[in-house]
């Protein structure tokens, strides 16, 4: 299948597309669009999906337009497709792997979170 | 003004009384306080004193003792915490700590945080059995703002807790970060390529900003009443926005089916978002189980204040760098929101929309979600995009000030349209911003002069946009077509503003029939599909494609029944404007064929459940006029006028209702609102004595101006407008704070001790 969709990597998961913003996937269903994912950026899949189903919190966009259906949303060609957090007031976030920042790297990799800056005291 | 040519409505866009009123204003309506029922008890929550400490002992023995109590309850008395993500309707969450937020268990995080609740026979005797329970604390040191909670060394609030992206918060990987930390997430968002966009950028400018937690101020207090039946089923009456949303934590901490919950909700006296979550209910409904007896529990104001979700206080650093022409090129910002006691801030919300107003091609966000001990934020209209914009907007006005431009040309040029990528990548869809901008500096006010004042305040003007984008999600309807030719119309969305109005008004349209002939009303959770709370202005647009929809239903199966009575195939029939229609100039009113149901079939019901992903979002653009005290530093608004694309009004009176109430929230925390703690991190103002909320002395008439440019995604053109409205007025006031006084307010509010100082210092 022609690899026509544009996934927009969000930051956070960059790592798995060593850096790239955007990458071509395939797939006419957002699960075959993963699954496409996963074969040239393993990683992925665990990242998105629990059991048969995207992960709570997290939505994804095609052609900007939220899809409820999730994984059985339908792609069409040439279709993007955005990963976001969903969006609801006091929206949520936990998990137990952490993100890169607070990443055991050094403080100058982490210039908006110096804490230094931070105190206003 | 409207855009285009708008389809002749016969109902919408006309303002009928509003079903509720009378019931309303002869003190008839029931709300959840109204609730009494026979050997009912009544509920107390004990509270910690502490913003921060370890729970070493609850010792309830006392309190059990004294003659009257049922029931002691702890946290121990609830099912077992698990790590478990719940979605219970009104976000997703970790089941423990929707646990730990509704009873405490090893630590109280904030000053109000329910440790332990009792019920009596009466309530001055559940009042007086909590002091009988005998809490010992192991006090430790509070964190009361994001820069103390990301400061190093901070005092940590939840072991273990490491900072998870938002987005790819589980991406794989090892050793991401071991330290422990209060940022409980992050977020970034980038398109374009802003280091790029800055380097070309002929001016920078760039500024902090602050905001602080003000609350919804929703005049009925939080409420619910409890009652568990011999046979596993639960009743609860409870003032909510989401029934739905409390039957499933209810379930959840019940450990029962999800069936034997039935919700009522009672009319509701406001909740912007603070009555999303439950708090009081899952512990009712505990006691009733282990009492038998029904159980009904009640905020005061100052458990409101202390012990409910505010909105976030806010720190955002912003960039934002132009060509000497006024055109916007780059944009960045830092945004640290603090969500209280427990993780989910807004912050999400507002890296997507403060920018969103613009038409920027490279843009940098990083959000941050960071604990602090204070109560748990919730949703306040809007949530997360007012303080986010007021960095922009702020900005933007300097941008004009500096460029020497009109402050509405220079965002006009600048407009967001269709096709305009927002910060997260998402493009948007058919928007009114470039309405709404030309709107605001065609109106008679932004035209007028300001003038000068007799008494010899200094006199400013202040202008910004604000962006929402708005929400679909689950929504049912279901409708009873009476042989009278009148319609009971149920629904499970909560009225907060005039939405039983509203969807009755858009049944009667699609109904082609008058709208006194449609009774709407709110039903229970046992009584009406799965419907999303009452939230993210989505009622008239996602309730309202129900109710258009059931309607069509019942269209067709009337044109089936006239087909039958004439012996005709259903193709040959249509409806139109309430008129069945079919071969040989055969008619019926939808009134005759309404009597006609008897003895041809029987009654008919119609009835939807949808799911619409498109709501279309919202843009605001507000226009303030203020003189400033300079010897006491008191900002008075002298005139207000908010220019907002709605969509298509369905009630136009409810929707400049809707506005007025917006800005007039939004005033609120631009001047006056936020929550004062002590160092030990008490609130120091919880009540509405001392916190301040604008009254109906402190404002001008709001004067509103509704643009419509239809949302194509829905039959009438519904965008929400309920939500919006609240986000301009913080950057518009200290604009214009800025314009009569040249400081820059960029902590607020702009109150009067604090702007004093700074006039003083001038």
């Amino acid at each position: 299948m022609t690899a026509d969709i544009t996934v927009f990597v969000p930051i956070g998961m960059r790592p798995l597309t060593d850096g790239l913003r955007t990458v071509p996937a395939s797939g006419r269903t957002i699960a075959e669009v993963v699954d496409s994912l996963e074969a040239n950026y393993p990683g992925f899949h665990e990242s998105l999906v629990e059991g048969n189903r995207l992960k709570r919190g997290l939505t994804i966009a095609v052609n900007s337009v939220e899809q409820p259906l999730g994984l059985l949303a339908k792609v069409p060609p040439n279709a993007e497709v955005h990963i976001l957090p969903a969006m609801a007031g006091g929206q949520d976030c936990r998990a137990t792997i952490p993100c890169r920042y607070h990443a055991d790297v050094p403080a100058s990799a982490q210039p908006t979170l110096e804490p230094e800056k931070w105190s206003r005291r | 003004m409207t855009t285009e040519t708008k389809p002749a409505y016969n109902v919408v866009g006309s303002r009928p009384l509003r079903p509720d009123g009378v019931d309303k204003v002869t003190g008839r309506a029931r709300y959840g306080a109204d609730i009494n029922l026979p050997d009912m008890l009544y509920g107390r929550l004990l509270r910690s004193p502490h913003a921060h400490a370890r729970i070493v002992s609850i010792d309830t023995s006392r309190a059990k003792a004294l003659d009257g109590v049922k029931c002691v309850i702890t946290h121990e008395d609830l099912p077992g915490a698990t790590d478990e993500i719940v979605d219970l309707g009104e976000s997703v969450s970790p089941y423990k700590w929707v646990l730990q937020n509704v009873l405490a268990s090893d630590k109280a995080l904030y000053q109000g945080h329910a440790v332990a609740a009792v019920c009596a026979t009466d309530p001055h005797i559940a009042e007086d059995a909590l002091g009988l329970i005998d809490v010992e604390y192991d006090v430790l040191p509070p964190v009361l703002s994001v820069h103390d909670a990301m400061a190093e060394g901070a005092p940590i609030l939840h072991d273990g807790m490491k900072t998870v992206e938002m987005v790819a918060r589980f991406v794989p990987g090892e050793g991401r970060g071991e330290r422990e930390t209060n940022i409980a997430s992050q977020l970034e968002f980038e398109h374009g390529d802003p280091a790029a966009g800055f380097e070309e950028a002929d001016i920078v400018l760039e500024g902090e900003f602050e905001t602080a937690a003000a609350h919804q101020g929703y005049i009925e207090p939080q409420n619910g009443t409890a009652h568990w039946n011999s046979d596993g089923t639960l009743t609860v009456w409870v003032s909510t926005q989401g029934p739905f949303a409390v039957r499933a934590t209810v379930s959840k901490m019940l450990d029962i089916p999800l069936a034997n919950v039935k919700v009522i909700p009672m009319e509701i006296g406001g909740g912007f978002g603070g009555k999303l979550p439950a708090y009081m209910e899952p512990t009712a409904a505990v006691m009733s189980r282990l009492t038998g007896r029904p159980v009904k529990m009640y905020m005061n104001r100052e458990e409101v204040l202390i012990g409910t979700g505010p909105t976030s206080a806010t720190y955002v650093r912003c960039k934002i760098g132009a060509k000497n022409d006024g055109t916007i090129i780059a944009a960045e910002a830092t945004l640290a929101y603090e969500a209280g006691a427990f993780p989910g801030s807004p912050v999400g919300a507002g890296a997507t929309c403060m920018f969103s107003s613009y038409d920027i091609p490279n843009i940098y966000v990083d959000a941050l979600d960071v604990v602090t001990n204070k109560p748990k934020c919730q949703a306040y209209r809007a949530p997360g995009s007012p303080q986010g914009t007021f960095a922009v907007e702020s900005l933007i006005d300097q941008l004009a000030e500096r460029l020497e431009r009109d402050p509405m040309e220079l965002r006009a040029q600048n407009s967001a349209h269709e096709g305009t990528r927002r910060a997260d990548g998402v493009v948007l869809p058919k928007i009114g911003a470039e309405e709404t901008m030309q709107a605001a500096i065609d109106s008679p006010h932004y035209r007028s002069e300001i003038g000068i004042d007799e008494d010899g305040r200094l006199l400013g003007r202040g202008v910004s946009m604000g962006f929402w984008t708005n929400a679909g999600m689950e929504s049912a309807a279901y409708a009873s077509v009476n042989e009278d030719g009148t319609v009971n119309l149920s629904v499970g969305s909560v009225d907060i503003g005039g939405q039983r109005a509203g969807l009755a008004m858009q049944f009667a349209e699609t109904m082609g029939i008058e709208y006194d002939l449609v009774r709407p009303q709110v039903v229970d959770t046992d009584s009406i599909g799965f419907t999303h709370v009452t939230g993210g202005s989505r009622v008239a647009y996602a309730t309202g494609i129900a109710v258009h929809e059931a309607a069509l239903d019942v269209r067709e199966q009337m044109e089936a029944r006239a087909a039958m009575i004439w012996d005709v195939d259903a193709g040959a029939v249509s409806y139109e404007n309430g008129i069945i229609s079919g071969p040989d100039g055969q008619q019926f009113t939808f009134k005759e064929l309404c009597g006609r149901m008897p003895g041809t079939g029987g009654q008919i019901q119609g009835q939807a459940d949808v799911l619409p992903t498109q709501p279309g979002p919202a843009y605001g653009c507000h226009i303030v006029d203020v003189a400033v005290d300079r010897d006491t530093g008191k900002v008075d608004i002298l005139r207000y006028s908010a220019v907002q694309d709605v969509g298509t009004a369905i009630h136009p009176s409810y929707v400049e209702g809707q506005v007025q109430g917006g800005v007039a929230q939004g005033a609120g925390m631009a001047l006056t609102e936020e929550y004062v703690y002590s160092p030990e991190g008490r609130m120091t103002n919880a009540s509405l004595l001392d916190y301040r909320m604008p009254t109906s002395l402190d404002l001008p008439e709001i004067e509103t101006i509704l643009v419509e440019v239809p949302n194509p995604s829905h039959p009438y053109g519904v965008r929400g407008v309920g939500e919006v409205p609240i986000v301009p007025p913080l950057a518009a006031i200290a604009n214009a704070i800025y314009d009569a006084t040249g400081i820059r307010m960029n902590s607020l509010p702009a109150s009067p001790t604090k702007l004093l100082d700074r006039l003083l210092d001038d």
